[in-house]
């Protein structure tokens, strides 16, 4: 169940419904709504690990209890037990998602250097969005250890904030700190917050199921058929999938902070125009920032610090290995390591020059659009992600020597014909307007928060069930959110 | 609260209201019959499901004993040519469903030996429909949620209520309506005949413009593609499943004394059925009752029993069936 299904919107009007109208100011009541609908949701996309979602909140609320019982009297309790919430929350991860890869590459390994071996990977399913629960697990029991937050008390407000169903399966990742308090208090019904998360709801389908599902029309067969595509055609796809990227998981994840709004609830901001950044650390900097957020604040900056003795160099390294972590956190493939890897080699020249520390303004021109310096620095930072990304789409490394092996030598192929890419040509230059509106809007929340020219209500009313029309009716047909797979 | 409930869920119950009342796929209420004879069905329907509820509202309900399953191709084999090879009493009827599966198979011959009679079964198969062991998703070509026990009730109504929803279709039927012709391949505005005693659908119009020697125009010939597949197999598609599937379809048949037939289609594509699978189909269903007319042979050789690549004309279907029963 996705959500910019119809199936969503009728689990969703119920939950909605049930949240607000018969509770009237009882947070608790309020509280086990949204837990039986977070619950009853995962289960529908996922049946076979609600247990493993329940225990693990069990067990991390009970860690969380213990850390906070501890901590300032009993530093070495409170360090087994932070010690052990963050290898449980490792393990799940690594059990889940890792093991088999670690297998197949001890295995390959000892292959290369002609050992053999009986190492066999094992049957084990993927619990759809572990890698956004765990990281929310993992945050709790180190806030709570660095004495930021105080444990929950409250087992239906810690479970709601791991199982949030509009963010379980592909985030944004919250923080406790932020997260937690709201769950304390009653939610009450406020019109202009909900109208606005409806508008955002709409934004994120237009990006979704407007733009990245059409563009997809173009990129996926292009990936799926590599060696019928000519050198020009697989560029192109090259050039159009961060686009797609970006408008589907940015999409999701203002559907799902437009559904928070609509609850009352405030999720974490994902993205924030990464277009516009100039160099890699900025686009970094505004892309998947929950993520991004979470492993500066707990993998980099304490990495900074501990080898803050070497200078820039250290600093380097740091930035490096929590790129390496921030590839592996999408999957289990020497891809993704090698593209966390590409990734933070690209930040190096910026550390040496200095370039990294120092915060620049954009310039912009008489019209108010960047000035073609900058231009030209974003446009170069979007070509470098954009190879990068090859390694993110391609399913092993194989893959993407061949991807870019037919890349330099299918010039001579011909060029697929016009009907099969106009539709998301024309998409692709429809994002661009739209990028062109979001630098417009860069300073507001999202793209489309900004109040509508549109005096009368009615008309206003109006005019967003006509996008909302519109969108129905030029969505390609449904693919699943990229970001469901990790 | 009630101004923003009035503004989202407002227009949200009206589009429900309008859905029940319309019911464009014709899933929400029962009618005596889906298609109306000399007129087009301008939206699209479950073939699965019309064929059930056809069989259910019947007045010849309890007599039919005869069925034909399988996919779209199965629409052209005529129940009169069939007739005569069946025992005089015999009432056959089209169970058929869009882009079938052998899934979708089973499940309907289990419903008729549970709630009718069972005496002679055709199934009208190809490599993609055997290797189907799982219901399809999308609404044309959901399952009927009485056959699996309504356990897709809910997604069932669903995937038809967001079929429904999509602007282009009701654009495209005003349009229709008020042009008088379609616009886009939504609107389907070919004039069927239908029996509904046999659930039999034809496009007499077809038939007509062959017999004038105007179908296969220019634009029509360029769909029948150079085939360049001669010698080629299909991939052997009979897994644990769907093995299992056709020895539950077998035992169905044999507990009630029926006589099967299994034909594999001629495709235009003349790929080959796969050997082992059709050696399989024969340990299960006895080599008399398999029939092979995949590949390169008199019928798949003339584009003139092809409408377009997808199906075969109901000619090359009385052939098949004289060669089947005779």
């Amino acid at each position: 169940m996705v959500v910019n299904s119809v199936e969503f919107l009728f689990f969703f009007v119920i939950v909605f419904l049930l949240y607000y109208l018969p509770f009237r100011s009882n947070v608790k009541l309020q509280n086990i709504v949204l837990l039986a609908g977070s619950f009853f949701f995962y289960g529908i996309c996922e049946i076979k690990m609600i247990p493993l979602l329940f225990i693990s909140i069990l067990v991390f609320y009970f860690i969380g209890i213990q850390i906070e019982r501890y901590r300032d009297k009993n530093n070495v309790l409170t360090s087994v037990f932070s010690y052990l919430g963050i290898v449980l929350g490792i393990g799940l991860l690594i059990y889940f998602k890792y093991f088999n890869f670690f297998i197949e590459s001890i295995s390959s390994s000892l292959t290369a250097i002609g050992l053999h071996s009986n190492l066999h990977t094992f049957n084990i399913i993927l619990p759809i969005g572990i890698s956004f629960f765990t990281f929310k697990l993992i945050s709790y029991t180190l806030e709570i250890e660095r004495g930021n937050i105080t444990a929950s008390h409250d087992i239906v407000a810690f479970s709601n904030y791991i199982s949030f169903f509009p963010t379980i399966l592909s985030g944004p990742i919250d923080r406790p700190g932020k997260f937690l308090p709201q769950l304390a208090k009653f939610r009450s019904f406020n019109y202009n917050t909900a109208t606005d998360g409806c508008k955002q709801i709409l934004w994120g389908m237009i990006k979704k199921m407007l733009i990245a599902d059409n563009i997809a029309l173009f990129v996926d067969p292009c990936w799926t058929y590599v060696n019928e595509q000519s050198s020009f055609t697989l560029l192109l796809a090259i050039i159009f999938f961060p686009i797609q990227l970006y408008m589907d998981f940015s999409g999701y994840s203002d559907m799902a902070i437009g559904v928070g709004k609509l609850l009352n609830i405030s999720v974490a901001k994902n993205f924030n125009y990464p277009f516009f950044g100039r160099n890699i650390a900025e686009y970094w900097r505004n892309w998947h920032m929950s993520l991004t957020g979470w492993l500066t604040d707990y993998v980099f900056m304490p990495l900074n610090i501990k080898y803050r003795d070497y200078g820039v160099n250290g600093s380097i390294f740091a930035i490096i290995l929590t790129f390496v972590l921030i590839g592996m956190w999408h999957g289990a493939s020497w891809t993704f390591v090698l593209f966390g890897l590409y990734q933070g080699l690209l930040y190096i020249p910026l550390m040496k020059s200095g370039a990294f520390f120092k915060k620049k303004k954009i310039k912009l021109n008489k019209s108010g659009y960047p000035c073609f310096k900058d231009f030209r620095k974003m446009v170069f930072t979007y070509f470098l992600f954009s190879v990068g990304l090859i390694l993110f789409k391609a399913p092993s490394l194989l893959y993407s020597y061949h991807f870019l092996h037919a890349i330099v030598n299918n010039w001579s192929l011909p060029l697929i014909t016009v009907s099969e890419w106009s539709r998301p040509v024309v998409f692709f230059g429809l994002s661009c307007l739209l990028i062109v509106h979001e630098w417009n809007h860069r300073k507001d929340e999202y793209a489309f928060s900004a109040p509508l020219f549109i005096k009368s209500h009615f008309f206003r009313i109006v005019f967003y069930y006509v996008v909302f029309a519109v969108v129905l009716a030029f969505a390609a047909d449904s693919t699943q959110f990229i970001y469901f797979q990790f | 609260m009630k101004k923003f409930l009035f503004e989202t869920l407002g227009p949200l119950l009206v589009v429900i209201i309008i859905y029940f009342a319309f019911d464009p796929f014709k899933v929400i209420r029962s009618y005596s019959s889906y298609y109306t004879d000399g007129q087009p069905q301008l939206v699209a329907l479950d073939k699965d499901f019309v064929s059930l509820k056809t069989y259910q509202v019947s007045p010849e309900t309890k007599k039919y004993d005869s069925f034909i399953f399988g996919n779209s191709c199965s629409m052209f084999y005529n129940v009169a040519d069939w007739k005569k090879f069946l025992k005089k009493e015999s009432v056959p009827y089209h169970f058929d469903a869009s882009s079938e599966t052998l899934y979708g198979i089973e499940k309907k011959i289990e419903y008729i030996s549970n709630n009718g009679k069972l005496t002679d079964v055709l199934i009208v198969a190809d490599a993609n429909l055997l290797k189907q062991d799982k219901p399809k998703k999308g609404h044309l070509y959901a399952i009927s949620p009485e056959l699996v026990h309504y356990t897709n009730f809910v997604p069932f109504h669903l995937s038809f209520f967001k079929a429904a929803i999509d602007p282009k279709l009701s654009l495209s039927i005003i349009a229709y309506k008020m042009l008088g012709r379609r616009i886009g391949s939504i609107v389907d505005d070919r004039v069927l005949s239908y029996d509904s005693i046999h659930n039999e659908v034809r496009f007499r119009l077809f038939e007509d413009e062959i017999k004038k020697g105007c179908y296969y125009n220019e634009s029509r010939m360029k769909v029948f593609y150079q085939r360049d597949s001669i010698g080629n197999y299909s991939e052997s598609v009979l897994g644990e499943n769907q093995i299992s599937l056709l020895n539950r379809i077998n035992d169905i048949v044999r507990s009630n004394n029926a006589r099967c037939k299994i034909v594999i289609s001629p495709l235009y594509d003349q790929v080959k059925f796969n050997n082992r699978d059709l050696k399989i189909l024969e340990d299960i269903f006895g080599k008399h009752s398999v029939y092979d007319f995949s590949g390169v042979n008199d019928i798949t050789e003339d584009y003139h029993n092809y409408y377009e690549t997808a199906h075969y004309r109901p000619k090359a279907a009385a052939y098949i069936l004289n060669r089947v029963y005779q």
